[in-house]
């Protein structure tokens, strides 16, 4: 409770603006002045803040909402992703500028289907987005709630409305993020599922303004899923495409993630993860994991750990040493050479 | 969190408004944090009963600090968390005791960052002065209402058109504080400037 909201007035002397009000509280306080001449004041500096805007901070609101944006912008690749999101962003603020002016406005329906491979940035999206939409007021607390079928469906009847409403509560003011959403449909006719989909239908209708659900899963099981449940399609208007990872892309991921963990590679270790990622690619039937940051991280994370095997025990390790991931380290287990 | 302040003049009842809105949101206990000017910040658990004894006098002037409270008001099927800050009474003249101008001031302080401006006001009493300067000051802002409270007692009703007509473009709250009526048209103003 000690944060409170100072848009209107910089705190403490900022500014000419700010000590002007500031100086005016300050001779209220000495007597010099009236409780009636200080609101005067007052009225008069908040007109002409309202009239420049730019001059205050921003409110603390847009700062996060630019900072959100940042987030999405740093992410690699997803170009597509990015600029849905946008869109979405300038269609809340449009339609909330109609509706204030009298205008017919599109009803927010902000359902939304995410369909990609694992690994290609969809939970990492859904919660940024939850972040925007509490910058844009849209939801009040904009949290992200991870579920899937075992969430969901319970084992006996009547038990799938229950644990289907529970998650929904705790996603209220947030998203509720369903992933492989299409596993609902999984078991047939007779399948829990179907009810917990009735359920979640309902909640979306019944919480229209402080619940966005998100059905999250592979392009075409989500595409089966969504056409075999014709109900569905038109609840969920919004639907993003999330594309594998370029190698390039991928390689970035690769960069950025090291970065993070303050780790370098040599360039040797460099050619031997694109070799390594290529081999994913080349797989027979396509391997799913291929364009996946996932798959980015976890070959990271195991050279990391064998870099350190390569180094314990070591004396007099230099910082250098320490922070470099070599060849060897990236290599794949079961050769133990630089080929994949 | 935002923030809403309670103001009016000295002895308009801003404080029994705001434990009884406290107790109507369904607060069966409030904290009430006091920000004297001269020590540090303090909160203090009380029960309705008791806030209302300790902290509601029938002389002016009783509240010689800021005093904040949380009141969760519920919107839809979540619940928003408003700070609500309790203010010292407004009066035209320069007060001669230096802690109430300083009280004062912190007030006026408080008023330029709220969100959501309550303003007290006795019906009977026409609006002048300080009220006056409150009200145009307050029709420059989205949040802002004017409360016309003790519509319980005589005389009130009579004169409560021509406040709306006065208060115009900003709305008009008919509350009784003391016998709590009117204190659902607070709660939808509150919801719907959180």
């Amino acid at each position: 409770m000690a944060r409170f909201d100072r848009r209107r007035i910089p705190s403490g002397g900022l500014g000419p603006k700010g000590s002007k009000t500031e100086d005016i509280f300050g001779r209220l306080e000495r007597g010099e002045t009236t409780v009636g001449e200080a609101l005067r004041v007052l009225r008069l500096s908040t007109a002409r803040a309202e009239a420049e805007p730019d001059s205050g901070a921003g409110t603390s609101a847009e700062a996060r909402l630019d900072e959100s944006f940042e987030e999405l912008d740093s992410l690699v690749g997803l170009d597509s992703v990015k600029r849905l999101v946008r869109e979405l962003h300038a269609f809340i603020v449009i339609q909330r500028q109609r509706a204030r002016e009298g205008l017919a406005a599109e009803p927010m329906v902000l359902h939304m289907v995410f369909k990609g491979n694992p690994g290609t940035g969809k939970t990492t999206v859904a919660r940024i987005l939850g972040r925007i939409l509490k910058s844009t007021g849209v939801l009040q607390k904009g949290h992200l709630v991870e579920c899937e079928r075992a969430d969901l469906v319970g084992e006996y009847i009547g038990h799938t409305a229950q644990k289907t409403r529970e998650q929904i509560r705790k996603a209220l003011g947030g998203i509720l993020f369903v992933d492989e959403g299409y596993a609902l449909a999984r078991g047939g006719e007779k399948d829990f599922g179907k009810e917990a989909i009735d359920t979640l239908v309902k909640a979306m209708e019944d919480h229209k303004d402080e619940l966005v659900v998100i059905l999250a899963g592979y392009r075409n099981e989500m595409q089966q899923f969504l056409e075999s449940n014709p109900g569905l399609q038109s609840r969920f208007p919004i639907q993003i495409d999330f594309p594998d990872f370029t190698l390039e892309e991928l390689m970035k991921i690769a960069d950025l993630m090291l970065q993070k963990r303050q780790y370098t590679m040599t360039p040797e270790a460099r050619r031997v993860l694109r070799e390594r990622l290529l081999h994913h690619r080349r797989l027979p039937y396509g391997d799913e994991n291929a364009g996946n940051a996932r798959l980015v991280r976890n070959l990271i994370e195991k050279a990391i750990r064998r870099q350190a095997l390569r180094l314990v025990g070591r004396p007099n390790l230099s910082r250098a040493e320490l922070m470099t991931i070599q060849a060897v380290d990236m290599a794949d287990d079961e050769t133990g050479k630089g080929k994949a | 969190m935002k923030e809403a302040i309670v103001i009016g003049r000295p002895n308009v009842g801003k404080t029994l408004l705001t434990i009884n809105l406290a107790e109507f949101l369904g607060q069966r206990r409030v904290e009430v944090m006091f920000r004297p000017r001269d020590g540090a910040a303090y909160t203090r658990i009380y029960s309705i009963a008791q806030a209302r004894a300790d902290l509601v006098a029938e002389t002016p002037h009783r509240t010689r600090c800021l005093q904040s409270l949380v009141l969760s008001v519920p919107r839809g099927k979540g619940v928003r968390k408003v700070v609500v800050t309790d203010t010292t009474g407004l009066c035209d003249e320069i007060h001669p005791s230096s802690a109430v101008r300083r009280a004062m001031a912190d007030t006026i302080r408080s008023v330029a960052r709220a969100v959501i401006i309550l303003h007290v006001v006795d019906p009977l009493q026409p609006l002048s002065g300080v009220d006056l300067d409150i009200l145009r000051f307050g029709q420059t802002q989205e949040g802002y209402a004017l409360v016309a409270n003790m519509m319980d007692l005589p005389g009130r009703a009579e004169r409560l058109p021509e406040l709306v007509r006065a208060a115009r473009p900003a709305p008009v709250l008919a509350v009784s504080a003391l016998k709590r009526t009117g204190l659902g048209e607070v709660r939808a103003f509150l919801r719907r400037h959180l």
